[in-house]
């Protein structure tokens, strides 16, 4: 197949080919904040401590529970049941 | 919105943040919602009908919805104490985020008012002894335990407060929240919701 193009049709197409991209502007400085926000916002740096406690609350309760209330029975004994249930009413 | 509550329970790293959205302030609105009407409605209504033949009960209607008007009030009275902090901060913390938030720290509450509702509504559960005793005590503590690390997190990642701004914090909502624990035992309420 043959295409035909006159002369200043192809100095143009060339010299369109060769120019540089230029974004709009302000559009590099906000992809580049989208994304720094989002990196930051869905995961917050978190020390270790912080990652146990945060990440799975319900198990570290279940665990600081089963530690608390072991030693309170090891403690009160039956005493512990009629200490919570006074509390609670 | 049930997504949001999952991720409350499996993930809440997810949703205690400031991202918003309608899903969250809805899920925020039910949990409390739901919390308020098991505690202050279907809680006595429930003790009325399964005791009635026994002891002699009335219905209290305006106690009821009294106690459930309380209940609403301390979420919205506690989520403005934590704005005005944020505010006074210059944390830029708005009252939409604030609710959508903490209301999803009610899971914990419904929980509670739920274990309370069983072994006080259910004949035959008179758990004071044993070993079930210190199941059920346990499980108390761990509500406990959850609830304030939901405190935290809201602390930690929504208010985003400095270490200063914490104990500041801390110090104030303590009292704030022994004064409306008293205002709703006053209302009748016997699991605090805050």
């Amino acid at each position: 197949m043959k295409i035909s193009m006159n002369e200043r049709d192809f100095i143009n197409l060339l010299t369109s080919i060769d120019a540089p991209a230029t974004p709009p502007e302000g559009l590099k400085e906000s992809v580049l904040k989208s994304a720094i926000r989002e990196g930051t916002s869905s995961e917050p740096v978190l020390s270790g401590f912080e990652r146990l406690i945060f990440e799975k609350p319900f198990r570290a309760a279940g665990l600081a529970s089963a530690a608390v209330s072991g030693a309170l029975w090891a403690i009160l004994g039956s005493g512990f049941p009629a200490l919570v249930s006074g509390w609670i009413g | 919105m049930w997504r949001v509550l999952f991720r409350s329970v499996v993930s809440p790293l997810r949703v205690f943040n400031r991202d918003g959205g309608k899903d969250k302030l809805s899920a925020s609105i039910t949990v409390v919602l739901s919390t308020a009407v098991l505690g202050t409605v279907l809680l006595p209504v429930a003790t009325y009908f399964v005791y009635r033949d026994r002891y002699e009960l009335t219905l209290d209607v305006v106690g009821m919805l009294t106690a459930f008007c309380v209940s609403v009030l301390t979420w919205l009275a506690v989520c403005l104490l934590f704005w005005t902090l944020s505010k006074a901060f210059r944390n830029g913390l708005r009252f939409r985020q604030t609710a959508s938030v903490w209301g999803l720290s009610y899971v914990p509450n419904f929980l509670c008012v739920l274990l309370y509702g069983v072994l006080k509504v259910v004949p035959g559960i008179q758990i004071t002894s044993g070993f079930a005793a210190f199941i059920v005590s346990a499980l108390f503590i761990l509500l406990l335990v959850w609830k304030a690390i939901c405190y935290f997190m809201f602390l930690r990642f929504v208010m985003d407060t400095t270490l200063k701004e914490f104990v500041i914090t801390a110090a104030v909502s303590a009292i704030v929240f022994a004064a409306l624990i008293w205002v709703g035992s006053l209302a009748g309420i016997q699991v605090p919701m805050l």
